[in-house]
């Protein structure tokens, strides 16, 4: 039977009645990766010739995990050469948690190296490509995760976001991509980037999904002291809650951007409308500053996280890094070395309390924050070499959500007029994964997305 | 944010940053962080703008305190003395790491 | 040397005897184990893995704080401290910086050499974790990471230390400090307290701390420690002679050959680019915390001293008697069930080892007792040793008659001896300086 473009909520019922085994399930999706990741270059790893669980709701579902979470007997790179020969002997707590729901990783995939990009062309082991365009990039820095499941070389996956990596790839492949509240979901064996801001989430092709794969792995984990002790809600059933919201667009968000994405984003607010939710005009700081104080926290956190990877008791020796990693250690150290931190890091953390009063501010007067995921649809791999600030400029419109720890999702809405998806992206308060789940719930069975998610599945039949 | 922000870097002041980072640039290397360096400072001075004379700074975005294990929890983490060496990219010697020789 | 002053700071690392490690479950036991057979992705610095702070750990520090009359910060946290060397996993040891568990306290003790009470000042002591372990061989430098995460107090006085032998003193009286605290195992052999002197010396009448500070690493004796800030003292001052200043470095001591040597390390470029760990959230400690632990503080060695001293006990063996906590423990156990006795004779009979530490307490009473009735004494065979003590010794016999009393004791020494200790000391005192003023 052809499964092509089914969610994993549609491929569990199928299991489960057993129209399909999880074998069948498998070895489809094993194939196609196989036979696409090529021209693709989404995985880096596949894990071939593993035992399929039975038993678990995700039996049988075979997920893409972005290779920075490392996983035990499984080569995890980070898509840095200094890790190339890397294969963990402990588990991360997300797929961890993944495995004990029976799921099963089809492969490890492609990322910007240490997650430093929005492209993923900055990994060491060559760019992924966009499913909708292979001269495009898929954004990054989770964009070998974007690539497989908008290939529909596996029915979703796994990425990390620190400022717009699960996002920007979302929007720019056409997924549903979630990045949680900071601390609600483990970091615990993700190769840290940010660790102030790192968040792993779900990267699928529908809200439904999303939400389920989080319940899988939010909560409090014992190994990061992080991650928050607050109760895990039932996001199925929040979900589906159907309430009318009171949405803000921060006007500062619509400044820049591409036409076709400022449209798309008006003919959103348009449908809000119609069907019940009230649109507000709200302001925001400037995005400029988002990016100044994520830049300075993230470079010296990259600086020090870096610092273990000495070639001593694993990786390859420090000479191995590439430009990237290297220029952002030295910002780092740069800010945090003596005579220095006050003006950067000090600094930094006190407009990150402006950024977070902000917010606070905003949320009081409406439920939910709704503004474009990125500027512009994607780009042609080596087009980031014309930016001096790639990233920043890519990832201006995630870095406050990202700054202040706060949850968003990205939501495709249509295409641009090269045909390219647009994404949308809905922010909430912290812990308010329903509210943002239940929106996009909703738009998605409005609109379906104006058939981006079903289009998307067709690229590779 | 304090005058040191617009003074330009130096070769030497960036030869001093990489040393603190324990990594080895090339001269064209040194130029090119040099310039980066520069850029990303400059840009980040928009911070300026901001009044933060009477805002705290914050350390963690979620408000957590007090988190901590009980002494004497379960390992369950443990490595054998083999899983601990196993990544290790030099041969361990008397199942320790090793690494070139350093002065003591 | 009298032209200078010495400038001494101590910083005393003292090994917590938790059963975890500092940030991961691991054992931190790690004596004598099969090297790395003790780790995990944490305390390994594996990709990934996250710290996640011992509550034991801390409160065993909030309590050296208190024992120290501290201010404890009720607002803590943990930052990272950057350098690179193979036995430090992550790159960074988490330890802190700007807000560490105590400050500003205080530790007093007697000072047996010149009979007064000295007090020392504590700056700061914070938490942070050990390193793991090098071994140099042939052209090899060898990892062990069995001991890296070890939770580590850093106790840091001030710079107010004149001569060693206060230094060696107070590293005595703090090392019973801990043992009383059982925070440690405080053993000095296995590196459980290491100490590291901060020394320089400055013209005596110069108010300026010296521009140069030379630190002595990882000594873990106390006469080690006050010899190598006796060579030191002399080592500087030979080179400030000269007119020179001593370098601003970290030094070893070669036990074998009672000298400080340079060490070319790590510490050459200073700048350890602290910042707050954002992998654990901040402390905050509770008044009602606070006050829980400060219930669980056991009478400690000054207290004790001064209690002793106060009843009756001299300072010679009330300091003996704090510092062996079994000794002084059979004093108090004796006194709990036998008040009558006199405690400095019995501190005496303690301290000389006339008392049994492993009888029961009822049995040493007794002894203690017995020890301490006075004795029956032969009156005629009491004559008759004093005058042979006499007869043998008559220049000692002129000494005394000339007016040197004090040699009464070596006729009452004689005479004891002569009895073969069946007489009381007091009784033979007695008929000697009537025998003697005859």
């Amino acid at each position: 039977m052809d499964i092509l473009g089914k969610s994993i909520i549609q491929l569990q019922d199928l299991i489960s009645s057993k129209k399909i085994s999880s074998a069948e399930v498998y070895s489809y999706f094993m194939a196609r990766a196989k036979k696409h990741n090529n021209d693709l270059n989404a995985f880096l790893t596949l894990v071939d010739e593993q035992t399929i669980k039975h038993d678990g709701d995700m039996a049988g579902i075979p997920l893409a995990v972005k290779d920075n979470f490392c996983t035990e007997g499984v080569r995890t790179t980070a898509s840095a050469k200094l890790l190339e020969d890397f294969v963990p002997q402990y588990e991360s707590t997300v797929t961890q948690r993944l495995y004990d729901n029976g799921a099963t990783i089809l492969g490890k995939t492609n990322l910007d190296a240490w997650a430093h990009g929005s492209s993923t062309e900055t990994s060491d082991f060559g760019p992924s490509k966009n499913p909708w365009d292979i001269t495009r990039a898929p954004g990054g820095s989770s964009g070998g995760t974007g690539a497989a499941v908008s290939a529909y070389l596996t029915p979703a996956g796994i990425g990390s976001e620190t400022a717009g990596s699960i996002r920007l790839p979302a929007a720019w492949c056409g997924l549903v991509g979630l990045k949680p509240t900071y601390g609600r979901v483990s970091r615990f064996g993700v190769i840290a980037m940010g660790s102030s801001f790192d968040c792993p989430g779900p990267m699928t092709l529908t809200v439904e999904d999303s939400a389920y794969l989080l319940q899988l792995i939010a909560g409090h984990d014992p190994y990061d002291a992080t991650s928050s002790t607050e109760a895990v809600p039932d996001y199925l059933k929040q979900m589906k809650e159907k309430k009318k919201f009171t949405i803000g667009l921060p006007k500062e968000y619509m400044e820049g951007l591409d036409a076709d994405i400022e449209k798309r984003v008006r003919d959103a607010l348009k449908v809000l409308e119609s069907m019940g939710h009230t649109i507000k005009e709200v302001s925001l700081l400037p995005p400029k500053y988002s990016i100044s104080v994520y830049t300075i926290l993230q470079r010296a956190e990259v600086s020090s996280n870096l610092a273990r990877f000495d070639g001593i008791r694993y990786g390859k020796d420090r000479t191995h890094f590439g430009s990237e990693a290297k220029r952002r250690i030295m910002l780092g150290a740069y800010t945090l070395s003596h005579g220095h931190y006050d003006a950067f890091y000090t600094k930094a953390q006190k407009v990150k309390t402006l950024i977070i009063e902000d917010m606070q501010r905003v949320f009081q007067d409406v439920d939910l924050l709704i503004a474009p995921s990125t500027p512009v649809t994607a780009l042609t791999l080596g087009e980031f070499h014309k930016f001096a600030f790639f990233g920043e400029t890519m990832d201006a419109l995630d870095e406050a959500a990202a700054v202040a720890g706060t949850p968003a999702i990205n939501i495709p809405f249509g295409f641009d007029s090269q045909g390219l998806p647009v994404g949308i992206q809905i922010m909430g308060n912290y812990f308010e994964e329903g509210k943002i789940l239940d929106l996009a719930y909703q738009f998605e069975q409005e609109t379906k997305f104006d058939g981006v998610i079903e289009k998307g599945v067709k690229n590779y039949e | 944010m304090s005058k040191s922000l617009h003074t330009p870097l130096t070769n030497a002041d960036v030869l001093h940053i990489a040393k603190l980072a324990n990594l080895t640039l090339t001269e064209a290397e040194v130029e090119k962080f040099k310039k980066q360096l520069e850029d990303t400072i400059s840009y980040v001075e928009n911070l300026d703008e901001l009044d933060t004379a009477k805002v705290e700074p914050t350390l963690h975005s979620t408000n957590v305190n007090n988190i901590y294990f009980e002494d004497g929890t379960e390992n369950k983490r443990l490595f054998t003395t083999d899983e601990a060496l196993k990544n290790a990219p030099t041969q361990p010697k008397k199942k320790m790491f090793t690494v070139k020789r350093i002065m003591e | 040397m009298n032209k200078y002053e010495p400038v001494i700071g101590l910083e005393i690392h003292v090994e917590l005897s938790t059963k975890s490690k500092m940030f991961c479950q691991c054992s931190a036991n790690y004596f004598g184990k099969e090297p790395n057979s003790n780790t995990c992705p944490v305390c390994l610095g594996m990709p990934g893995a996250l710290p996640v702070p011992n509550r034991q750990a801390v409160e065993s520090t909030i309590k050296i704080g208190q024992a120290l009359k501290c201010k404890i910060n009720q607002h803590s946290k943990f930052d990272r401290k950057h350098y690179f060397y193979p036995d430090l996993a992550k790159g960074y040891q988490i330890s802190q910086y700007d807000q560490p568990i105590a400050e500003h306290g205080e530790l007093t003790f007697y000072d047996k050499k010149t009979n007064e009470y000295k007090t020392f000042h504590i700056q700061r002591i914070h938490l942070e974790e050990d390193t793991g372990k090098l071994t140099h061989a042939d052209g090899d430098t060898l990892v062990d990471f069995n001991r890296c995460s070890v939770p580590l107090v850093e106790i840091v006085t001030e710079p107010e230390f004149r001569n060693s032998d206060d230094v060696k003193q107070f590293l005595e009286e703090l090392h019973t400090l801990i043992e009383y605290l059982d925070v440690s195992d405080a053993d000095m052999e296995k590196g459980s307290m290491r100490m590291e002197p901060n020394i320089s010396i400055r013209p005596i009448g110069q108010k300026d701390y010296p521009p140069y500070k030379v630190e002595v690493k990882n000594i873990n004796s106390f006469n080690f420690a006050k010899k190598a800030v006796e060579f030191e003292l002399v080592r500087q001052a030979e080179i400030l002679d000269r007119g020179e200043i001593p370098a601003q470095e970290t030094r070893g001591y070669n036990e074998d050959k009672q000298e400080t040597y340079s060490q070319r390390t790590k510490e050459n470029a200073k700048d350890y680019r602290y910042f707050p760990e954002p992998d654990i959230p901040p402390m905050v400690f509770s008044d009602e915390l606070l006050e829980k632990i400060k219930q669980t503080l056991p009478e400690l060695p000054f207290q004790r001293f001064t209690r002793l001293v106060n009843s009756g006990v001299s300072p010679a063996f009330a300091i003996i008697l704090t510092q062996n906590v079994v000794k002084g423990n059979r004093f108090d156990e004796i006194f709990s069930v036998r008040k009558s006795l006199d405690p400095n004779l019995t501190a005496s009979a303690i301290v000389n080892n006339r008392i049994s530490t492993d009888i029961s307490v009822a049995e040493a009473a007794d002894k203690a007792e017995e020890l301490l009735k006075p004795k029956e004494t032969d009156t005629g065979a009491l004559t008759d040793a004093i005058e042979k003590a006499i007869t043998a010794n008559p220049k000692v016999y002129e000494d005394y008659k000339a007016g040197k009393t004090n040699s009464i004791m070596f006729f009452v020494g004689q005479v004891m001896r002569e009895m073969k200790g069946k007489a009381d000391a007091s009784v033979v005192k007695q008929a000697l300086e009537k025998r003697l003023e005859q």
